[in-house]
Parts: structure tokens; C-alpha cells; sequence
């Protein structure tokens, strides 16, 4: 089980983050629409600062993270990043990029276990060793925004892989804050919606729920942003390890 | 539901010549072939035109074992042959067959715990093969009595219980499906069930199409394994539609070649 924690050192030192996500929003074309080689540059800088695995994740525009993938993946050659994300519509980049440099792969399906295991199939026809290199990306969602749908894909692929589905038999990862902080549940100022109590609390509680969901339905790698969130997980965990 | 790839027999001539000849190739192409179908086990039979079954059965073995290693089911009348075979597995193999006749029992389910072999249990007796489900699952329930009793795990053991060919024994067909959602209520856990696919449509025209089908019609009963041709294309399919329609494999697009892949 990992958490990491979107940030660099502070987050390795402090927090204790066992991986980094670099989501790389500077790419977009609508913002600094940044370059493959800016992005290159940026991804040395958290490399020489951080010793964990780094996770890499795009602007979510495809044609621009298939350009910057290939350059990021060859400046990353050896350090086994996990390169996201592909989608069954688009893989190809991400696929290339982790035969040639041996990285991970996140295989993202949109709460769909089918799309899930097809995908995964289509990777391993283009490369049988990345087989062993996928991460599976179902898409949660937040408590009170359908994460009942993530938890039932999760369940399912579970109890696939227990029962000999190779093709379901990966690690799993939950962007729980890319999903969790943009809910005005946790945004809100108690002003606004007095009903809803103090923002820090409920923001904390928001976060520490979702990704605790995520966590039993056996997610193994929870990115996440709030640092007392992360260490009522990283508690819970140790609960969890000792009872085992 | 497992494929038990059929081939290797030596009632097929390539088989037969390949024993005699003592070659290798034949036999391990065809071991290759079924696999990359997706078969679960292979059966190895030395066919009837052998005299030396014991040595024939160990060489099946050795040559197959060199090139596979799925398990080997071994499919034999001579029990001195099918413990020949047994010595040298490489792994935990399957017995084809033990009927539902006391010596026979005695001998079968002793060499299954000395080898940790699983068992294949025909519901027939010396009499024969009876005709309707009770009686079938009588006999079943004496093969699982005899399992239980001499220690061997009642999952182990496959009952089959006796495919006729549709044109002459076209009677039998419902009765067969009878006897196979019954014998999951003769213990708990129960014994699992196997049939010899090709002897429904022995003698008959359209031989694929009617295997295909009672083989899922099968699997609607819960039918666990069948010795069939591994090698075509349209059985493997149903099969694989099958364990989709029942919720038993995760559905996906390539869900026929995912099945092949499951036992690599």
C-alpha cells in the first residue's frame, strides 16, 4: 500500500509520501502550453530533489500528452516511472514509451470493468512484459459523487483477479484529490453553507472517506493532497496491518 | 469450464506411428497446439495397438512433459500403465478412468492418494451404463463413498457420467443433464463433472456443431471439464461465450482469445 502526495521534497521528508505525482497542468494549451522539453526539465529537477517513484500525469489533452510522453519517458530511462494514462482510445504513446524505457503504465477505463480488461488485453498484445508493468486506473469519484460505482469496480476486478482473471490481476491506483478538492464540499467557506460546519474539517473528512473507501475496496496506491489526511490513512493502515 | 485436449491418442495414426517409432515431434506439436488453445489439461492415451501399454505410457510422458507443463490426464484401461505414468509425472496428473466396480475403486483411489492424482469416476458398473439419472447418480454416489473413504479429496474427483451419441442413444441426452446438476448435491464440497464431448455426436453428421452445443448446454448444468478437441476453433469459442454468459469469466471485447491465454 502507497500514498503519495502531490509536491516534492516536503512532501518525501515530511509527510512521508512513498511516491510523487507530477501532473503536468503546465502542458495545457490553453495555460503555459509548456513544452516537451519544459516538461523534461522540470521532471530532471524533481528527480535530482526526491530518491521515491515518480508518477507522471498529463494536462488531459491527448494529442498534447502523447507529444510530451515520449520525451519525458526517454529523460526518465531507468528511474521505472509510472507514465499515465492511457485509455483504450489512446494508448499507443504511453505503451511506446514504457517498452522503450521500461517504465509502468497507468491503464485508465471510465468505471467500466469490461473497458478495464480489454485494455489491459490491448497492452499486453503490443509489448507481453508490459503485462506486468500495468496499473489499473478505474476513475473514483468522490464520497457523494458516485464513488459507490468506483467501489463496485474495484470489488469486481477483486474478486476477478482472486478467482484467476490474469487479465484483472493489477495494482490499482484512486486520484482521490484531483477528485475530492474540486467538490464544493470542500471548498466552501462555513459562511456560505453554516450547515456544513468548519471547511477544514469537512474538507479533511471528505478526503480521509474517500480515500479509506478506496483503500478497502484494495486500491494500492492512493494520490492524495492533505497531509493530516494522509496520516489518518497511514494510521488506518497500520490498523489494518496489524490485525492481519 | 477446463478443456482436456483429446489428441494424444494413439487411435489417431500420427499418434500411433509416433509411439511406435519412438519420435518425439508428433506428440509435442500436438501438446503445443492444444495449449496455445487454451487447453486446461492433456490426455494422453497409447491408443489400442500397443502391446508394451506400461513403457508407451511412460515414453507419452516423458516427450510430452519436455514440451508442456499443463497437467497430463492419463487414459488408460491397464492400471499398471496409468501408474507408469503416474511415477514420472512431473506434476500432480489425472486418472482416466475408475468405473464404479469395487476392485477397481480399490485400486484407482489408492494409487490417486499415493500420487495425489485426481480421478475421473465413469457412473457405470460392470453392468453397464444405465439409463436414467438416478441410476447414474446412484453409481456416482458410490464413487464419491469410495473417494471419501480412502482419503482422497471429494474436489478431486470428476464424475462422467457416460455420454451416448445422439443418433442411438438420443434418450440418454436429458438424462446426462440430469445427472450433472445432481451430483453437485451429493456432498459438500462436491465432486466435479467431465464428459467425453466427441462421443455425443459419434457416428452422426454435423459432429462440430452438435459438440459445441451440448457443451454449453452442459455448462448450463455445470459441467467442470470435457475431454475434447482443444483444437477447434468454434468449440473453444462457445466455450468461452459460455463462461461469459454465466458470469463466470469478466466480459471484455477479446474475451474468445482471453480464454485461450488463461492457463499460460
Amino acid at each position: 500500500m502507497r500514498i503519495l502526495l502531490p509536491g516534492q521534497k516536503k512532501c518525501v521528508d515530511e509527510y512521508g509520501a512513498d511516491l510523487i505525482a507530477l501532473r503536468f497542468k503546465g502542458a495545457h494549451p490553453d495555460r503555459k502550453d509548456a513544452s516537451a522539453e519544459d516538461c523534461v526539465a522540470v521532471l530532471k529537477k524533481v528527480l535530482e530533489a526526491v530518491e521515491v517513484p515518480l508518477i507522471i500525469l498529463g494536462c488531459g489533452v491527448s494529442e498534447k500528452d502523447n507529444e510530451i510522453i515520449g520525451p519525458i519517458g526517454e529523460a526518465g530511462a531507468g528511474e521505472n516511472l509510472l507514465l499515465g494514462t492511457a485509455e483504450q482510445d489512446n494508448y499507443k504513446s504511453v505503451a511506446s514509451a514504457c517498452m522503450a524505457h521500461k517504465h509502468c503504465i497507468i491503464a485508465q477505463s471510465p468505471v467500466d470493468i469490461n473497458i478495464c480488461k480489454q485494455l489491459n488485453i490491448l497492452i499486453a498484445e503490443m509489448s507481453t512484459p508490459l503485462l506486468d508493468k500495468i496499473i489499473i486506473d478505474p476513475v473514483i469519484s468522490a464520497v457523494g459523487y458516485g464513488i459507490e460505482y468506483s467501489y463496485s469496480i474495484m470489488e469486481r476486478a477483486r474478486f476477478g483477479a482472486l478467482q484467476g482473471d490474469r487479465m484483472l490481476a493489477m495494482p490499482a491506483i484512486a486520484n482521490v484529490s484531483q477528485e475530492v478538492w474540486n467538490k464544493k464540499e470542500t471548498y466552501v467557506p462555513k459562511d456560505e453553507e453554516p450547515e456544513w460546519g468548519e471547511q477544514a474539517d469537512r474538507s479533511l473528512a471528505w478526503e480521509s472517506a474517500t480515500a479509506m473507501a478506496m483503500l478497502h475496496s484494495g486500491t494500492d496506491i492512493l494520490v492524495m493532497s492533505h497531509p493530516r489526511a494522509v496520516e489518518i490513512i497511514k494510521t488506518h493502515i497500520d490498523e489494518l496491518m496489524q490485525n492481519s | 469450464m477446463i478443456i482436456i485436449g483429446e489428441r494424444i491418442n494413439g487411435m489417431f495414426r500420427d499418434i500411433a506411428e509416433a509411439i511406435r517409432e519412438k519420435d518425439p515431434k508428433p506428440v509435442q506439436d500436438w501438446a503445443k497446439k492444444q495449449e496455445a488453445m487454451g487447453s486446461g489439461y492433456l490426455d494422453l492415451n497409447v491408443g489400442p495397438a500397443v502391446s508394451d501399454r506400461v513403457s508407451a505410457m511412460k515414453w507419452l510422458v516423458e516427450v510430452t512433459q519436455e514440451v508442456s507443463d499443463l497437467p497430463l490426464c492419463l487414459d488408460s484401461t491397464d492400471y499398471d500403465a496409468i501408474e507408469a505414468g503416474l511415477e514420472v509425472c512431473k506434476r500432480p496428473a489425472m486418472i482416466n478412468s475408475v468405473p464404479a466396480v469395487q476392485d477397481k475403486m480399490d485400486r484407482i483411489f489408492t494409487m490417486a492418494n499415493k500420487y495425489n492424482a485426481e480421478v475421473i469416476g465413469l457412473a457405470m458398473s460392470a453392468e453397464g451404463i444405465p439409463k436414467d439419472a438416478e441410476s447414474r447418480v446412484a453409481l456416482a454416489m458410490e464413487l464419491v463413498a469410495n473417494c471419501d473413504a480412502y482419503g482422497v479429496p471429494l474436489d478431486s474427483l470428476y464424475i462422467d457420467p457416460l455420454v451416448l451419441p445422439c443418433n442411438v442413444g438420443q434418450d440418454h441426452g436429458p438424462e446426462v443433464f440430469e445427472t450433472l446438476r445432481q451430483v453437485k448435491l451429493l456432498s459438500d464440497p462436491s465432486p466435479k463433472t467431465v464428459v467425453g464431448l466427441s462421443n455425443i455426436s459419434q457416428g452422426t453428421e454435423n459432429r462440430e456443431l452438435i459438440n459445441r452445443n451440448f457443451a454449453v448446454m452442459a455448462m448450463a448444468c455445470g459441467l467442470d471439464a470435457a475431454i475434447a478437441d482443444a483444437c477447434d476453433e468454434e468449440l473453444i469459442a462457445a466455450v468461452a461465450t459460455g463462461r461469459v454468459l454465466l458470469n463466470m469469466d469478466i466480459y471484455c471485447d477479446s474475451f474468445v482469445d482471453v480464454f485461450k491465454t488463461q492457463n499460460l
